[in-house]
């Protein structure tokens, strides 16, 4: 007779470890008790990585409907991979990630620190810099920065871990200049019709959820000198009727909307935490497979969305998938 | 007809907008002042046409009692015609100038503070030449805002070596940049790490090799 245990051995991996099943394991995972400190400490919902006194990394918690998430550093890489992706082929522009980026920023800052401390250290030859230190002195700077410090003082010559932490920086910093230049011309673009957004009160997502604070100024800001522009270049010398930039009675319509229904290639992940049986919209097919079925109401055509493949759709069909994660543009 | 001298608009600027396919930093040409005065003339001359059809329309109405149905629907057709024409006008005098505004955009983003704009600014409208300048600013202001730590108007192409060759195409002499003191002799060779060179490729200093 089989007896499957498989569940009271899933169980008792968790116990051991205590891994999130979406993270790899390796040193960044605090162990349950320090998730839960550290979260009353940092009241949740604070900037990313700290470095604490043992040198060990820590991963914050995210509290989202009390229920916690960890979010580490990789992840919130990976999720703006996802952003940055998404963003690029969607033919609307997109929320912004508001938590994320403010992690991501503050990230960055610390991590720039760091490689200047870590790169002060390498100029022990060079006195022009540290005139007013002792010897002592800066090495107990690099000592109270981290451990990895010292342990690059003791050893000077070896600059990869240096070089990588440059790259690396460098990659990410490439990776948002992107998506903030993809978005700021989507702001252009889209320049009216955000506006009109922004005038419509029955609207039901507010323009402060789409845009971040800077973007909002930008908008307002090129917005009004466009118009400057186009003012006394052309439309001061229209009859009164014609002078409105944002003409929609006309032969042509004057605001341009997103495309909504652009084809995008997308690729179906599934619910974003992983658990298949707790997504209600989920269903099986005749092949026992999970998928999401959605309907093109032009064609009056029902589509399966199997899991983990790939499908060339209408943007406006998976627009309440992609909001919700569960399906990512490619 | 109206209309006719606003297509020439447009295939200027569809011409226009094929050189800036071809090259990347495609120069702008002359503002077109004649051909838009001359659009615009026309359209002074359509909304005269307009008044004095509406100024028909009431003396037809006041003179009642005729049988002047016909008349009033040939104004009325004429009317909406010319209004036709006027918003035809308006579409391509905007379309020429929108596109015209883009390429500004691109331009303050490429190099917002290189020689280019200088040589380019005979061509510019006065109007454009104030606008570039202000979209200079907001850029400006956007970079030193929240998100100084990423050089937004920045190279746009994937970072993929740490260091790289560059050859010195012009001669510049001792150039200070935030890293350190480069001597550009013209024809020389540095091996330099990317992040600190970007700034001087992308004003024609340096050659990536």
């Amino acid at each position: 007779m089989d007896i499957d245990i498989e569940d009271i051995l899933a169980e008792l991996d968790r116990d051991t470890t205590a891994v999130d099943e979406s993270l790899p394991s390796h040193d960044e995972i605090p162990s349950e008790s320090n998730t839960t400190s550290h979260t009353l400490l940092n009241n949740s919902l604070e900037t990313g990585l700290n470095n604490d006194k043992n040198g060990k990394r820590i991963t914050t918690t995210v509290a989202t409907d009390n229920n916690l998430r960890i979010v580490s550093p990789e992840l919130s890489f990976k999720q703006l991979m996802t952003c940055w992706r998404n963003e690029r082929c969607a033919p609307e522009l997109l929320p912004f990630p508001h938590e994320l980026m403010k992690r991501m920023m503050s990230r960055i800052q610390e991590q720039m620190e760091y490689i200047e401390n870590i790169s002060m250290g390498f100029l022990e030859n060079d006195h022009t810099h540290y005139s007013d230190h002792s010897p002592q002195d800066r090495n107990k700077l690099a000592t109270d920065d981290d451990p990895v410090a010292t342990r690059m003082n003791s050893n000077h010559d070896s600059k990869l871990p240096l070089l990588c932490m440059e790259a690396e920086i460098e990659r990410v910093k490439f990776v948002i200049r992107s998506f903030i230049r993809c978005r700021l011309s989507k702001i252009d673009k889209f320049s009216l019709y955000l506006r009109q957004l922004k005038e419509d009160d029955t609207n039901i997502i507010s323009l402060d959820e789409i845009l971040s604070r800077e973007e909002l100024e930008y908008h307002e800001r090129h917005f009004l000198i466009s118009l400057k522009l186009l003012n006394d270049s052309v439309l001061k010398y229209m009859p009164t009727e014609l002078q409105a930039i944002n003409d929609t009675e006309g032969s042509v319509n004057m605001i341009e909307e997103p495309d909504w229904n652009k084809f995008v290639f997308i690729h179906v992940v599934g619910p974003p935490d992983g658990n298949l049986e707790k997504d209600s919209s989920l269903t099986t097919n005749e092949f026992n497979k999970y998928c999401y079925s959605v309907t093109i109401p032009e064609l009056k055509e029902d589509v399966e969305l199997t899991i983990n493949s790939i499908y060339v759709m209408r943007y406006e069909v998976i627009r309440d998938l992609l909001k919700a994660g569960k399906v990512e543009l490619i | 007809m109206y209309g006719d001298l606003a297509n020439k608009l447009i295939l200027e600027a569809k011409r226009t907008q094929q050189l800036n396919h071809k090259q990347k930093h495609a120069q702008l040409p002359m503002y077109h002042e004649d051909l838009i005065r001359n659009i615009i003339k026309e359209v002074t001359q359509l909304k005269k046409n307009t008044d004095f059809l509406k100024d028909q329309q009431e003396q037809l109405q006041n003179q009642e009692g005729n049988d002047n149905g016909l008349d009033e629907n040939v104004l009325k057709c004429q009317y909406f015609v010319t209004l036709l024409c006027m918003e035809r006008n308006k579409r391509c005098l905007l379309a020429y100038q929108k596109l015209r505004c883009d390429m500004l955009d691109s331009l303050a983003w490429s190099n917002s503070n290189s020689s280019i704009m200088e040589l380019e600014s005979n061509d510019l409208s006065h109007q454009e030449q104030e606008y570039l300048k202000e979209y200079g600013e907001l850029i400006t202001d956007l970079k030193s805002g929240e998100w100084a730590d990423i050089d937004l108007s920045g190279s746009l192409t994937p970072p993929s070596d740490v260091f790289i060759d560059v050859r010195v195409l012009k001669d510049a002499g001792e150039i200070q940049t935030e890293y350190g003191v480069f001597n550009l002799i013209k024809d020389s060779q540095f091996f330099v790490r990317q992040s600190d060179v970007e700034r001087l490729i992308q004003q024609g200093y340096l050659q990536k090799i």
